[in-house]
């Protein structure tokens, strides 16, 4: 009877013993993500659509950045993503600091920086682009965990798939979030409100 | 006749280029009517451009609409475009896009849309430009396509997705 008493008492300590390290390692992994939010990107070395001229990460060190990708042969989301991301800087005002924004071509082959800054163009200044050779381009989305894709069309033509939301990065460099293809506006202004406060 | 079509079409809010279409339909038993054709307008280097609007099949045969042309552009396309996990995908529809008889296929931001390429003439707020559509039982259809600014734009998608504060500003 003894024996059984000690054998339960054992498990008893054993289970309470895991729990305990089921909470600790929990509690670690949280506070790990409360910690540090990841730093996305890697060091890159393109060109800047409006002057010509090389750009590297040092253009979004120290500022709170917006970036998206995408290609001057798209009917839709690129021109509706810098309507929307230019006017929501617009209405920032005051509040806008020193915020940027880029607009980055999954398209190097064809957009090239004329193109690019003619396309930007009409949607103000608020957005710069950025193209550059093939290899560049497709080492820094994979940084960013853009996904891009050049598919071949029948007609000998191409299409690139790619990755539509505008990714958030604090003025330390680090990912604070995206802002989804047509997502609410508000919600929108809060975001860039957000990476502006860090 | 053309011009004062034209010109019913501009003056109304809701452009239904399908006037003629509407008027044969008592002797064309293979119709289908246009509501509502409209553009976003370009960069003025653009090379491409996007177009949308209802096709509406009035008859009891299956159409199709097998191609689209348009002098300011040197290609047209009827594409298809989705967003899978968040990576926008835009495909040309190969084989022409079916318009089952008695239904309407929208055209409309955030899914099919006509894809006008290699302009030749940017598309312009306030300038309308036409397009011929080709049908396999209804033949060509000359449309005339609206270009919004980029804001009416945008409050055109949210209407079209439903949105009732997009309705608001109708």
């Amino acid at each position: 009877m003894k024996t059984v008493r000690s054998a339960l008492w054992g498990a008893v300590a054993l289970a309470l013993l895991v729990t305990l390290a089921i909470a600790w390692t929990l509690n670690q992994s949280i506070q790990r993500k409360q910690n540090s939010a990841p730093t996305l990107g890697a060091p890159f070395n393109l060109i800047e659509a409006e002057t010509g001229a090389p750009i590297t990460q040092a253009a979004f060190a120290g500022r709170p950045t917006a970036l998206f990708f995408g290609f001057t042969q798209c009917p839709e989301i690129c021109p509706v993503s810098l309507f929307e991301v230019s006017t929501l800087m617009d209405e920032l005002g005051a509040e806008r600091r020193d915020l940027q924004a880029f607009f980055i071509s999954v398209d190097p082959e064809r957009d090239t920086p004329e193109i690019m800054a003619n396309y930007i163009a009409p949607f103000g200044d608020n957005i710069r682009g950025i193209t550059g050779d093939l290899e560049g381009i497709t080492a820094l989305a994979k940084s960013w965990g853009v996904y891009i894709k050049k598919i071949p069309l029948d007609d000998g033509d191409y299409t690139v798939d790619h990755t539509a939301s505008v990714y958030l990065v604090d003025r330390k460099g680090q990912f604070r979030g995206t802002i989804a293809y047509r997502e609410n506006h508000q919600t929108a202004l809060e975001k860039l409100r957000l990476i502006i406060g860090f | 006749m053309k011009l004062l079509l034209s010109t019913l079409a501009l003056g109304a809010s809701m452009t239904v280029a399908g006037f003629a279409t509407a008027e044969d339909q008592s002797r064309n038993h293979h119709s289908v009517m246009i509501i509502e054709p409209w553009s976003r307008v370009t960069a003025p280097s653009a090379q491409v451009g996007g177009g949308y609007l209802t096709i509406m099949n009035q008859s009891d045969h299956d159409d199709v609409l097998l191609s689209v042309s348009a002098q300011h552009a040197a290609r047209a396309e009827v594409h298809s475009m989705t967003l899978q996990d968040d990576v926008m995908v835009m495909r040309p529809i190969d084989g022409g896009l079916p318009i089952p008889a008695g239904e309407r296929v929208m055209l409309a931001p955030g899914g099919l849309h006509l894809m006008f390429m290699q302009l030749n003439k940017p598309h312009v707020v306030g300038e309308p430009f036409e397009a011929t559509l080709n049908f396999a039982n209804a033949g060509e259809k000359v449309v005339s396509f609206d270009v919004l600014s980029m804001k009416d734009s945008m409050e055109r998608a949210s209407m079209a997705d439903g949105d009732s504060h997009g309705m608001n500003h109708q």
